[in-house]
């Protein structure tokens, strides 16, 4: 009675706020939930003229397809092992470059190496594969040159060809494309740590280290621990349009992904309710994951989402 | 388009849509309403030929042809693949396709050799795979392009050319190159998945030693053919895969032959398998329930199934676009050619006045054109090469839906995995054993060949009716 009483009061006294709010509200109905209901297809045998409401029900018969086609597990084996190596290396690099910039005193040096660390970020990705395949092409490339000049290899490494080396680029360069701008976060967390801290384990004797050990890596932990929630609900959905780049018949046992499997059956085959079968699986998983992490970290650190 | 419209009295409207998204266009078209009356120069596979006709999006051509569509209709009884592609499981023709007669259009794959190469390997035109194999090896060290460096690549190709060109040699893949994963035994008849076949593993040691070699381009897997142009400028090539020599510069091309048979396998097979049947692609003209003048539209395509019309459709104009000379050949006129600049792609210059660019053509391709495949030495090659087809070579397959699913993901699992494998041992990192291929073998079994050959025999019988020849 009472809440409703008082939710009745602030509607009027603040009606106009509230009718700023209707726009966005109208947003997220439009193009956030109503494209939603067009999940259900993963459940329909979908036909184009009786579109969605009116094609038949299969109830799980494309999950069930899924799962028993041969290539479901080894495609969500490799999107799983793909997405936790990013998860492993591309997320504390970040934070490791974060550090260093923090620890460098001289303002113009800081803010150079800043610029040309987050610069990459801005290609786009068909020209960064492109330009990973010209340089590390073993007869004419860059890297191989220096690998065969450091004795490393004698004819040079198929590098962007063969299964082997695949997950190996694909880390490297998400983190020379990304680790930068990602970087940018930490550093701002950097920046709001209280100065007085450090002072305060300066007059007790911490060295640096001791200061970044217990001044500066406690400071930022409720940052580090929310973007390790939200890149743990990416595990699943690694970037397609870079996986599809960089895959030849050499790596596929390795690179097909979900993403990419689904891109090729779905949208190529024209299936477009197995494709968000697939799809709707890849979210639900993600979600699952996202929901995990947050539990956890809630349990630990006290930090989460919501 | 302008001067058929003057010729027939039919205004069409059109709407332009980038070949790229076709599908996903028209699907969204048939979603929200809007479809056109006709499809013209689209490739609609004969998946969805089936399946947006029996939901009645498109309409049941096969009434009509007979009266309204003679030249096509004469065309399809005299070239059964044709009919026997295009005819949907239910007995109905849901979309006109592009009809190849010339041997030119129906064998793409030719090897070309560099004939400086060959004179400096001191090899004579190779019979055998084993004269490939010597051929490319004395390439390999002879520095044909005299530079002082062994900077050559004895064989430029991408997978799949490569792949096709040689499969044929062991007696794989015989049924043509609508067909990449099943086909039928040369010897018994028998329909089966190639890969499981112990040639396969033959034709795997065979391209795996041309690469551990180094006789193969290293960087084939991702790379191709992309640098066909810049290494032939400097004669750094010995032998390509190709349809035609456009890539190769024209000051060049003197020097260059095609290979006018199929090399002799080690068990004496000597199949060209890239081989079409009359069908280049299907679905490339439709007519859709928005129509109210069936007739009318069905008459309006067939003209491009006649020769005359053929040669309208791909060259223009008579006497405006090209001409006749006394002895038969065709040129274009120097007022057509004038238009062309230099930077022009053929495709470009085509496009000027032809509908041909492009592909998809609802059309009929005879031996009446010039220029591309046409041009002297691939039209020689491929009519040489037609020779080594194997006698049945299956149309392109009009799958009922439930065959349909084994295809789209029994097939679509199996092809992958095959190309995987296939490409990590030619490359050299499996190591082609005995227990590999039981294993590869018994793999592909477990994904379901059986299931893939079943599919295959359901639709072939409907095809050739119960009999053996398959």
């Amino acid at each position: 009675m009472n809440i409703k009483r008082s939710w009745h009061k602030s509607l009027t006294k603040y009606w106009q706020l509230y009718l700023l709010l209707i726009p966005v509200i109208a947003y997220f109905i439009l193009f956030k939930y109503k494209p939603m209901l067009g999940i259900q297809i993963a459940f329909r045998n979908y036909k184009l003229r009786r579109g969605m409401w009116g094609s038949e029900w299969v109830h799980l018969k494309h999950f069930e397809r899924f799962f028993s086609s041969y290539n479901s597990w080894p495609v969500i084996w490799n999107t799983l092992y793909l997405g936790f190596l990013t998860l492993l290396f591309c997320f504390p690099f970040p934070i490791m470059l974060a550090l260093v910039f923090n620890e460098l005193k001289n303002e113009r040096m800081r803010k150079t190496m800043q610029t040309i660390t987050y610069a990459p970020h801005f290609i786009s990705t068909i020209v960064v594969v492109g330009m990973l395949m010209a340089m590390c092409s073993p007869s004419t490339g860059i890297v191989n040159k220096l690998l065969i000049a450091l004795g490393i290899t004698k004819d040079g490494l198929y590098l962007m060809g063969s299964g082997r080396y695949f997950r190996l680029m694909y880390i490297l360069s998400g983190i020379w494309k990304d680790a930068g701008w990602n970087a940018i976060i930490f550093i701002s967390a950097l920046a709001a740590i209280d100065q007085s801290l450090y002072e305060a384990a300066r007059v007790d004797g911490a060295t640096r280290w001791q200061q970044l050990l217990h001044v500066t890596l406690p400071g930022i932990l409720p940052t580090v621990v929310i973007m390790l929630i939200l890149e743990s609900g990416k595990v699943l959905n690694i970037g397609f349009e870079k996986v599809y780049a960089m895959q030849t018949d050499l790596n596929l046992n390795v690179s097909e992904v979900i993403s990419t499997y689904t891109y090729k059956i779905g949208l190529e085959k024209l299936q477009y309710d197995y494709a968000t079968a697939i799809g709707l699986f890849n979210s639900v998983i993600s979600f699952i994951m996202l929901l995990a992490v947050n539990t956890v970290s809630k349990k630990l650190t006290e930090t989460s989402l919501w | 388009m302008k001067e058929y419209e003057k010729m027939t009295g039919v205004h069409i409207e059109w709407e332009n849509v980038d070949p790229s998204v076709f599908s996903n266009t028209l699907a969204a078209a048939i979603a929200s309403d809007t479809l056109p009356d006709i499809i013209f120069k689209g490739n609609v596979t004969n998946e969805l030929l089936y399946a947006w006709g029996d939901e009645g999006i498109l309409v049941d051509l096969a009434p009509y042809l007979k009266d309204y569509a003679p030249n096509f209709y004469k065309l399809m009884k005299e070239n059964p693949s044709i009919e026997q592609s295009i005819t949907a499981p239910n007995g109905a023709i849901y979309g006109l396709p592009q009809v190849v007669i010339a041997a030119a259009m129906r064998v793409p794959d030719k090897m070309y050799i560099n004939t400086k190469a060959l004179a400096a390997s001191g090899c004579e035109l190779p019979k055998t795979l084993d004269d490939v194999y010597e051929m490319l090896l004395a390439m390999r060290d002879a520095d044909f392009n005299g530079n002082g460096e062994l900077d050559e690549v004895p064989l430029m190709s991408n997978t799949d050319w490569l792949y096709r060109y040689f499969l044929g040699s062991f007696g794989l893949r015989t049924r043509g190159a609508h067909h990449q994963t099943v086909d039928a035994d040369p010897v018994t008849g028998e329909i089966r998945v190639f890969a499981q076949s112990e040639n396969y593993r033959k034709f795997l040691e065979y391209l795996h030693k041309l690469y551990d070699e180094k006789l193969l381009y290293q960087e084939i897997f991702t790379e191709g053919k992309k640098n066909e142009a810049a290494y032939s400028a400097n004669d750094r090539l010995g032998v390509i895969m190709d349809t035609t020599l456009n890539a190769v510069p024209t000051d060049k091309m003197p020097d260059w032959i095609g290979l006018t048979w199929q090399p002799e396998g080690p068990d004496g097979f000597a199949l060209a398998s890239e081989i079409r049947s009359n069908l280049h692609s299907e679905g490339n003209f439709c007519i859709t329930d928005a129509c109210q003048q069936i007739e009318l539209a069905v008459s309006w395509i067939d003209y491009f199934y006649s020769e005359e019309g053929s040669l309208f459709y791909h060259a223009g104009i008579k006497d405006v676009n090209w001409e006749e000379k006394e002895d038969g050949s065709r040129y274009y006129t120097d007022a057509t050619l004038a238009t062309r600049t230099s930077d022009m792609t053929a495709d470009s210059f085509l496009g000027q006045f032809a509908m041909w660019p492009g592909g998809r053509n609802p059309s009929v391709m005879l031996d009446n054109l010039w220029g591309a495949e046409y041009e002297d030495l691939p039209s020689s090659t491929a009519a040489a090469l037609i020779h080594y087809a194997s006698d049945i070579i299956w149309p392109i397959i009009s799958w009922t839906p439930e065959e349909n699913e084994v295809i789209k993901t029994v097939q679509a699992d199996i092809q992958s995995f095959i190309a995987a494998s296939t490409a990590q041992a030619i490359a050299g990192e499996i190591e082609i054993t005995d227990a590999w291929w039981n294993e590869f073998v018994a793999r592909i079994d477990t994904m379901g060949a059986d299931k893939l050959i079943a599919a295959y025999e359901s639709a072939l019988n409907r095809i050739y009716g119960e009999t053996d020849a398959k």
